[in-house]
């Protein structure tokens, strides 16, 4: 649903005003992006900062919500060309997980719930920035095929392709460690220390 | 159910499914990994965006972080007010003063001359050395200008010879300059010859007392009036206007053109120096000529032995004295026009009712007037403010291009320090 900053007599919704109703939009972007909560902190506070500078000239030509995507979109891919390695498992292991452990310990609901999300995150950190954005936008916020294009600056048959391959990719990646359970830790281990 | 259905029914919100697509979509889920894998997946990121929550730590640091930001923009606008006050008024008096300039001097008015040295000679033309004249007792060969003269008798008796000058002329320069510089020794300079002529254009109110006084100015610094002409009637009639045409002492002009300027308010004046050094020479190399050449004619009249020589030589000795009265009466015209330059007075009487008028004015006419009048100025100023804001564009450009290149380097400087 676009939504206006502008009111009845054409002012301007107050800067802060905004962010705090696309607050947990914006966290959540950048959380899936960079994979742990440290650099979606920083991350998505330069997003905020970005658009700050920037909301002197918005006049509304785009919804409000799909301007502070953009932002939030480009401050991560940036983000991401200038981080160097994969340090979502070591950013998981300051975070207190440890995939070993987690295979060692007993299978319970929560336990296993916990387990394929923090999978799920590792297995996106393998994908590039644009594939692990048009699945962040479609399968996590359910944004629309139009939106994430909008967003992301790609076609709409870019963005569906995108998303087929990034399925495709952490669905493989997902099975390949359900029928090899340590396989999942030392592969990670080993993609660590390159 | 197969996967391709399956992948399309995962497409919608599993709130949209009806229950038989659920049971289609479990069931299949069951028979194929894949689909099941996909559907655990849809399923778990739903979740985990619901169960995203946004740390409390987050809202406070972007909310200050936004805060620092506002209060470093406003310490940046506010800061040193008088510098950009001072900047406003540089740049405020850099255009009135160029522009002003524009309007004073009239800008662009007049093309650049460009000095054109392959044209312009080094050092002025000397004549002296162009030309030799040989009085040689031979056969005469004369140019353009000896043939004015009569033919001198070549042969007669023996012995005799008919007086002749040779000119060799060592440049393409017309024979007048040869004849003129016929007399002229190398070693000597010559005195220069210039005509002034002078022309005044005067305005005044008081026509009668100005012309008065104009009768007058001549005889007052040694000259005379040649020609007068007035018209007009004055008075209710049309305007009166006086010209004269005067002869002053040259050594006097100056003086007299002064007091004249003094003479109702000056319209217009122009004055012209004619050099004629060349011509007035030219004319008295050619009268020595001539006299040269008649008393040669006498010196043979008296040793003519036949009437026939006795004719052609008093025919030749009447050319002679024919063109020695001519070049006389020109130099004399020559002398009298540099002794007493040319003076040309126009005295234009202006209506004295104009002023009358004016007081006569209607209040709202005085206001169009000037109003058109200030409307006029103010174009005059936009025109000079357009010709200095064109000439001094490259100089802009280049205070641009500097200081754009200044606020780079500290930005640089700026951010390798961050």
């Amino acid at each position: 649903m676009a939504v206006s900053i502008f009111n009845r007599r054409r002012e301007k919704e107050p800067f802060e005003a905004l962010i705090m109703r696309h607050e947990r939009m914006i966290y959540s972007l950048c959380l899936r992006m960079m994979g742990n909560r440290q650099d979606a902190e920083d991350c998505a506070q330069e997003a905020i900062l970005s658009a700050y500078r920037a909301y002197d000239g918005f006049r509304g030509q785009a919804d409000a919500k799909t301007w502070l995507y953009r932002i939030a979109y480009n401050a991560c891919v940036d983000a991401l060309r200038r981080r160097k390695g994969d340090t979502s498992l070591e950013a998981l292991r300051e975070t207190g997980f440890d995939p070993a452990e987690t295979r060692m310990a007993g299978p319970s609901e929560t336990a296993e719930r916990n387990d394929l999300r923090r999978q799920i995150q590792l297995a996106m950190d393998q994908l590039p920035p644009d594939q692990r954005a048009v699945m962040t936008l479609r399968d996590f916020q359910q944004l629309s095929y139009q939106e994430i294009a909008q967003i992301t600056g790609m076609g709409e048959g870019t963005v569906k392709s995108r998303l087929s391959r990034a399925r495709d990719k952490v669905k493989n990646i997902l099975l390949h460690w359900e029928q090899n359970p340590s396989a999942s830790v030392k592969e990670n281990e080993g993609r660590q220390k390159e | 159910m197969n996967c391709t259905a399956f992948d399309l029914l995962l497409e919608k919100p599993e709130t949209e499914w009806t229950a038989e697509e659920r049971q289609a979509a479990e069931r299949h889920a069951a028979q194929c990994p894949d689909c099941a894998m996909r559907l655990a997946m849809r399923r778990e990121m739903r979740a985990m965006e619901a169960d995203t929550a946004v740390p409390d730590t987050f809202t406070a640091s972007w909310k200050y972080a936004i805060h620092a930001e506002a209060e470093k923009h406003m310490e940046k606008k506010h800061s040193y007010p008088w510098k950009r006050a001072l900047a406003g008024i540089a740049a405020a008096l850099v255009v009135g003063i160029g522009t002003l300039a524009a309007y004073t001097n009239d800008w662009g008015a007049t093309a650049p001359i460009k000095a054109n040295r392959e044209t312009e000679p080094a050092e002025p033309v000397v004549y002296a050395d162009d030309y030799e004249v040989e009085m040689a007792e031979e056969e005469a060969v004369y140019d353009s200008a000896a043939e004015m003269a009569a033919p001198m008798l070549a042969g007669g008796a023996a012995g005799e010879k008919s007086a002749s000058y040779t000119f060799t002329n060592t440049t393409a320069s017309s024979a007048s300059k040869a004849t003129s510089m016929a007399k002229a020794d190398a070693g000597d300079a010559r005195e220069s010859k210039i005509v002034r002529t002078v022309s005044l254009s005067l305005r005044t109110r008081a026509y009668d007392t100005d012309y008065e006084a104009l009768s007058g100015l001549a005889a007052q610094y040694g000259g005379r009036i040649d020609n007068r002409n007035t018209s007009g009637e004055g008075g209710s009639g049309a305007l009166r206007w006086a010209s004269f045409i005067m002869r002053i002492p040259t050594e006097r002009l100056d003086d007299f053109i002064a007091a004249a300027k003094g003479i109702g308010s000056l319209a217009s004046f122009s004055e012209s120096a004619d050099d004629v050094t060349d011509s007035y020479y030219d004319i008295d190399g050619r009268l020595a000529t001539q006299r040269a050449k008649l008393q040669r004619l006498n010196q043979l009249m008296e040793q003519a032995e036949s009437v026939s020589d006795l004719v052609e030589i008093e025919s030749a000795a009447s050319d002679a004295q024919y063109w020695i009265d001519y070049y006389t009466g020109q130099l004399q015209g020559y002398d009298s026009s540099i002794r007493n330059s040319r003076v040309y007075v126009d005295l234009q009487e202006i209506s004295t009712a104009t002023a009358a008028e004016s007081t006569d004015l209607s209040l709202g006419q005085r206001m169009i007037n000037a109003l058109h009048a200030s409307g006029e100025t103010a174009v005059r100023v936009l025109r000079a403010l357009a010709v200095f804001l064109v000439a001094a564009l490259p100089w802009f450009i280049a205070l641009a291009a500097l200081i754009l290149i200044v606020r780079l380097i500290v930005k640089r400087k700026g951010k390798k320090e961050n």
